[in-house]
């Protein structure tokens, strides 16, 4: 079975600025990386090369095995860093959308989730707050039953209160051979959940392993890694 | 795929140019009713409501282009581009979903622009005329056709729909060039709608001077005809290309 996710020689340019320069990495099934890297270190970039939304320059990105395309966008479950739901349709509606377009999608478990977070599906999503657009958007994503879920900072720009519950939607919402990479660089709170660690430092990749590697090799818990390796 | 895409697309336009339509028949008539014939004197409500219709009629126009632009724009290119392209789909069936749409709301728009001047001002003679006409088409399409006039409806039908289709394409490429720069964005495109209209003119000369001065293609108006929709036909395909390019190789979402 092809990794789930595989760069090799992975280079992404704009202009003269490298966003990612000869990335080589290769995720596997089953597991929960932690993207780590402070802001404009080439998070996002990676993120939107696997999705299709950018082309690399150079070298090239495999999912399952594929180039981002129309067979990789069946299987990988995408949140981006923003909000991307229009403003003229009802909960209902965009959930329908999903339905309508993902085979994965199920319809069942999104409506679970609102439930519990109590968001009426009759609501228009015009008339939400950023954080529960952002609710919204998460249980979209995560009701799809994909194999790779990409999470751009999945927690960002919510309350520290709704980040436990969003993290705990995460990780009770994926089947165990799926893989989740979440971009973030609120290192402490998303910790404990992760299986491995990805650092990447102004486009390159300084650090991958796993947790529980860091924790017995470097005494040391990956906050504290973190901090040490990104010092200013 | 396309199929969703067009359901989708239809629900989102016709949200906001569906109750206009309706709007400005149903005005139409009611400044028909109160106008009574239109031999009468205008007075107040009549005035009113005739000076409503026609800003109605002109805001349908606008909002109708707007709408085109917008779904292109903001759709694809604004924060919903994210979900849109990351759907299990191509781009050029974005594309040609946005087209395609955008296409028929220009036919229905014009339709019932042109219904609801109808029902404002027709009285007997321009309807006399109006029937008059239909039958002479009907006649002559039954009667007295022959392979030019044939011809003729052939081309009429094909300029109808490649004019705009090449116009709404130019529009759709001129976006996707501005979308390249990071500042300055619709200044680039309004360059880019202006440069590509500029070198289509020129080219259109360049090839009419070919085929009939060189190759000596016999002037007729069929050849005129033939000669400006197979060109149309050229430029749409490459403002399609250019669109597709740019949306598939060179996107770069904010």
């Amino acid at each position: 079975m092809n990794a789930i996710l595989e760069c090799r020689h992975l280079t992404k340019t704009f202009g003269s600025t490298n966003a990612l320069w000869d990335v080589n990495l290769t995720v596997e099934r089953g597991r929960i990386v932690g993207l780590l890297g402070p802001n404009g270190s080439g998070k996002s970039t990676l993120i939107k090369l696997a999705n299709e939304l950018l082309t690399p320059t150079s070298g090239e990105i495999l999912i399952d095995g594929k180039k981002p395309g129309v067979e990789t966008k069946k299987i990988v479950s995408y949140l981006p860093e923003r909000t991307y739901l229009n403003d003229w349709m009802r909960v209902h509606q965009i959930i329908e959308f999903f339905n309508d377009f993902y085979e994965n999608f199920n319809k069942q478990k999104a409506y679970d989730m609102l439930k519990r977070l109590r968001i009426n599906p009759n609501d228009r999503l015009k008339t939400m707050s950023k954080g529960t657009k952002e609710k919204v958007q998460l249980i979209l994503v995560m009701s799809r039953e994909a194999d790779l879920y990409l999470l751009d900072e999945p927690i960002g720009g919510v309350d520290p209160a709704a980040r436990d519950y969003i993290l705990d939607t995460i990780i009770s919402n994926y089947s165990e051979q799926a893989t989740i990479i979440l971009s973030t660089h609120l290192i402490s709170d998303v910790e404990k959940i992760l299986d491995d660690v990805i650092f990447i430092k102004e486009g390159s990749i300084v650090k991958s392993s796993s947790v529980d590697e860091i924790r017995d090799l470097e005494g040391k818990s990956v906050d504290a890694l973190f901090r040490e390796v990104f010092k200013c | 795929m396309l199929r969703k895409l067009l359901k989708y697309e239809f629900k989102a336009t016709g949200r906001t140019l569906f109750p206009l339509y309706i709007a400005l028949v149903v005005l139409a008539a009611i400044s028909r009713i109160i106008l009574g014939t239109p031999d009468n004197n205008i007075e107040t409500p009549g005035a009113i409501s005739i000076m409503s219709y026609m800003c109605l009629l002109v805001g349908t126009v606008v909002t109708t282009f707007i709408v085109m632009l917008q779904r292109f724009h903001k759709n694809l290119l604004g924060d919903e581009g994210y979900l849109m392209f990351t759907l299990p789909t191509v781009p050029w069936k974005l594309i040609t979903s946005k087209l395609l749409v955008s296409l028929v709301w220009s036919f229905v728009g014009a339709f019932m622009a042109l219904s609801s001047i109808l029902i404002l001002a027709a009285d007997n003679v321009t309807i006399t005329a109006l029937s008059d006409i239909l039958t002479q088409i009907v006649r002559f399409i039954t009667q007295e056709m022959d392979v030019s006039g044939a011809l003729h409806i052939v081309e009429f039908v094909l300029m109808v729909l490649i004019m705009p289709i090449s116009g709404i394409l130019l529009i759709y490429a001129s976006i996707a060039i501005g979308h390249q720069v990071s500042k300055h964005k619709l200044l680039i495109a309004l360059g880019a709608f202006v440069g590509l209209s500029t070198v289509s003119m020129a080219l259109l000369a360049m090839f009419t001077d070919f085929l009939m001065v060189r190759i000596s293609v016999p002037a007729t108006v069929h050849t005129a005809l033939w000669i400006f929709i197979g060109f149309h036909t050229l430029m749409a395909a490459i403002y399609f290309f250019i669109t597709n390019t740019l949306l598939s190789k060179r996107l770069n979402l904010e």
